[in-house]
């Protein structure tokens, strides 16, 4: 029993499920929203990838680019339209995302129809330890763990980033010291989101045919497990637990199928989501420190 | 508080059922959006918390008369009072078991820690395919042998029916019941500061998890009426189908959260745009209902009941 | 039997003493004021008190039993009740009603004698007129003194009360004091204040007078005693305390 190739998939995958990660752990650090509409936008990514690929031929690399734009814009309109205006009101701010999760799963459907869709894009791939890894799934890897250092590097040196720091540690006292908390909720709200379609746009590179309006309800559900895991607003953390996650339900669907269970990767989720329940009761800190 | 308009208009409707039982259908989802509303809002709009898990109760409700006609069918007729209570068990032991663990988090936590218990039950059940899998549970020809065939149809038609609305009824009584005690004034603080409420000697999880507990139980008795009853049959595609949160979330914040009139004003004005969506606007109710919520929530936070004793302060007493 | 007794309470916060081994004990029918220069654990001491913190050494007697380790809750219902420097009402309840949350919990009462004692309360505290608006349209001295209300009204036998004075008035100040005088001596009710501003105004009027710095008290007795004591004013040296 050769573990092995279920782990380096795993990793593969698990990067971008870091990536995809990143915005809803930003916004909980910074705005303290549990943004539970976050895999509609993940959603909305994969369609811009999908029809970037198939109506114009622009490879997700570059499509990704404009997912990140939109997303940026979206993360504002939710901040100012949704956040802002319902202030103290966390219940309604809840419940309002919630439908906003819904509502645009609705709109896809409208626009690409209900039925599962994706496509095909190789360029070549390499052995990797004895296991053939395709090129655009490796680089796509390789690019989400670059773009992880890329915000821990803002975060850390730029004057916005500082701002950010400074609001998610001691949100009166930044406020005191001149920050404008406002501003930083907006931006941070844009760039989580624009974080998140971007890293729907990475995802389509795995499910050749798992682009549908409702693919999203697993992906907020796994998203909060690895942001909880990762301790909410630490990108290295949330990377780090999203390479878990990946080795985790990669390997755990391969013991599943070996202990016999009829469907191996749902019995993956519902340990999943029996997880996320240990651990905020246990640390809800998250499980490691960085 | 006088509690003659909710009360009054269940009992009507139950009236009408028996007298029309051709339309007995037709007030049975009217009635199902009702109950839901005013289940939702025990917990929901007395706590101020949300539970994105919560159509596991219907379904647990559900599995609980479905399982029991299924798999005991020999219990003839005194399987629906068996199943009915398995049900309600079902839904108030797995609430007790998430209420046990998540309402000890905060706010936004406890929903984050709730948005994957339907969805998880729903894995657990096809996962490992016990109570039909991923199959689900045909109940027709079970409820024809322990009932008799009439008998089976009646229930289904009428008896879904009527026992909807008695769980919309029960919801009204134990929402008047638990405002009119102790822990109405418990939860009223929790609601508003939980910290502050805590200073005051009141335990939060304690009367939470008592809210959670009976909200849960309403709609496991709904899901047994609804669809092991009525339906005659359990599907997991359609008892754990996620839009049903958003269902009860629409009528209780249209009508007015909190209050014990606003899910029967919410589910009447809810279901009639569902029904107008469903003739002009076919394939589209799902879209609907979304934006419903997002806008009453966003716009009209204090929904149609709330909004008019606000207006008309005289009509607190008549609209509870 | 003394009511309380805090026992050489040490609390630590990081490399930080807040409680440096304090002791303090209070009698029924007793107004002490806790007074002492921001951060000389004036505030830590009342939430070892109400049990808010755990103490790392030490106990804390109420009545003669070991509270030391009694969550804050059940604490409040031994009574031991608390007033916030900045009052945290329930903005959607009327003022009755807030009284009444307190009453019923903190109380022990059923429903009816409840809303009685509330009543009570508010008349005590000349709020009566206002109990039936919504808590959130108060002033700010109106919300001391529903604070304060709330927590009457939940029959304390310990009342322990943050800074409760600050930023009202002389006037209000001289009312307050004496209302709180009034409940020691009509009630038998003990009752401890921080005081940090206004020091002598406050500190003049109470049985007896605590000095915190630095986490230990450095002098205690009748406020004339007290307040002169050489150490006390070397504390206070420079500051404007007259």
């Amino acid at each position: 029993m050769d573990i092995t190739p279920y782990f380096l998939t795993g990793i593969i995958i698990g990067s971008i499920y870091g990536l995809t990660t990143l915005g809803l752990s930003l916004i909980f650090g910074v705005l303290r929203v549990a943004n539970v509409a976050h895999g509609a936008f993940i959603m909305i990514g994969a369609y811009i990838a999908y029809t970037a690929f198939v109506a114009l031929a622009i490879p997700p690399f570059a499509s990704s680019l404009l997912a990140f734009a939109i997303g940026i814009a979206a993360g504002y309109l939710v901040y100012a339209g949704v956040i802002k205006r319902l202030g103290k009101a966390e219940l309604n701010i809840l419940v309002a995302l919630f439908a906003l999760g819904a509502l645009l799963a609705e709109v896809a459907r409208l626009i690409w129809g209900p039925d599962f869709v994706g496509y095909r894009w190789t360029i070549g791939s390499v052995e990797v330890a004895g296991l053939q890894i395709e090129l655009t799934k490796l680089i796509g890897a390789i690019l989400a763990l670059m773009i992880t250092i890329a915000l821990e590097l803002v975060l850390r040196w730029t004057y916005f980033g500082r701002a950010v720091r400074a609001v998610v540690q001691d949100p009166v006292g930044a406020m005191v010291v001149g920050v404008n908390v406002d501003r930083v909720f907006a931006f941070s709200s844009a760039l989580g989101i624009g974080i998140t379609t971007l890293g729907g746009v990475f995802l389509t590179l795995f499910i050749p045919v798992g682009i549908n309006p409702y693919m999203g309800g697993p992906y907020t559900l796994m998203g909060f497990v690895i942001a909880v895991m990762g301790g909410l607003g630490s990108v290295a953390g949330t990377y780090v637990a999203g390479l878990l996650f990946g080795v985790f339900e990669s390997v755990g669907f391969y013991l599943f199928s070996l202990a016999g269970f009829a469907e191996p990767s749902q019995m993956a989720l519902f340990l999943a989501f029996v997880m996320l329940l240990l651990i905020l009761l246990l640390r809800p800190t998250g499980l490691f420190r960085i | 508080m006088r509690p003659y308009i909710p009360l009054g208009t269940y009992l009507l409707l139950m009236a009408l059922a028996f007298v029309f039982p051709q339309y007995s259908k037709l007030i049975a989802s009217i009635a199902f959006f009702m109950a839901l509303g005013q289940a939702v809002n025990i917990f929901v709009g007395l706590t101020g918390y949300v539970d994105f898990g919560y159509v596991a109760f219907l379904a647990m409700g559900a599995y609980g008369l479905g399982v029991t006609v299924y798999y005991m069918t020999w219990l003839g007729i005194l399987a629906l009072p068996l199943g009915l209570l398995l049900g309600v068990s079902l839904a108030a032991s797995l609430a007790s078991l998430v209420g046990a663990i998540a309402l000890r988090l905060r706010g936004a936590y406890f929903a984050i820690a709730t948005i994957g218990v339907n969805e998880g039950v729903k894995h657990l059940i096809v996962g490992a395919n016990i109570w039909g899998g991923g199959a689900g549970l045909i109940l027709s020809s079970s409820m024809f042998q322990a009932f008799g065939r009439d008998t089976a149809l009646f229930l289904a038609n009428v008896g879904s029916t009527v026992l909807i609305l008695a769980t919309g009824l029960i919801a009204v009584v134990a929402m008047y019941l638990i405002q009119a005690s102790k822990a109405g004034f418990a939860l009223a603080a929790i609601r508003q500061d939980e910290d502050a409420a805590k200073v005051m000697g009141i335990n939060p999880t304690k009367y939470k998890l008592m809210a959670f507990m009976t909200s849960a139980s309403l709609s496991g008795l709904l899901g047994a009426a609804y669809f092991s009853l009525g339906n005659m049959q359990v599907f997991p595609e359609n008892v754990f189908f996620v839009e049903y949160i958003l269902d009860g979330l629409a009528v209780m914040f249209l009508g007015g959260a909190g209050t014990v009139t606003g899910p029967i004003i919410g589910g009447l004005i809810y279901f009639g745009v569902r029904y107008l969506v469903g003739i002009y606007l076919p394939g589209l109710q799902a879209l609907v209902t979304a934006l419903i919520v997002f806008l009453v929530v966003v716009f009209m936070p204090k929904g149609v009941v709330g909004t008019l004793r606000e207006l008309i302060p005289s009509l607190r007493s008549w609209l509870p | 039997m003394k009511l309380l007794l805090v026992e050489n309470v040490v609390k630590k916060f990081g490399g930080l003493r807040a409680l440096d081994g304090v002791s303090l004990e209070i009698d029924r029918g007793e107004f002490v004021a806790v007074v002492g220069p921001n951060g000389s654990g004036k505030t830590t001491l009342l939430n070892v008190i109400n049990g808010v913190y755990k103490p790392d050494e030490g106990r804390v007697l109420f009545e003669g039993r070991d509270v030391t380790k009694l969550p804050a809750y059940k604490r409040a219902a031994l009574g031991i009740a608390r007033a916030f420097q900045v009052p945290r009402p329930f903005p959607d309840l009327t003022v009755l009603e807030n009284v009444v949350v307190g009453a019923i919990f903190n109380g022990g009462y059923d429903k009816r004698r409840a809303f009685e004692a509330a009543e009570e309360a508010l008349r005590y505290v000349k709020l009566y007129e206002k109990r039936n608006q919504l808590a959130g349209k108060l002033t700010f001295n109106e919300l001391r003194l529903l604070e304060l209300a709330r927590a009457l009204a939940s029959n304390p036998k310990l009342l322990l009360m943050d800074e409760v004075m600050a930023g009202l008035s002389p006037t209000e100040i001289d009312e307050m004091v004496r209302l709180v005088k009034r409940l020691a001596e009509e009630r038998g009710i003990a009752a401890i204040s921080l005081v940090e501003h206004r020091m002598r105004a406050v500190a003049q009027l109470a049985h007896r007078v605590v000095v915190m710095h630095q986490g230990r008290v450095i002098a205690e007795g009748p406020p004339e005693k007290a307040l002169n004591d050489p150490r006390v004013i070397e504390v206070y040296l420079g500051k404007s305390w007259r």
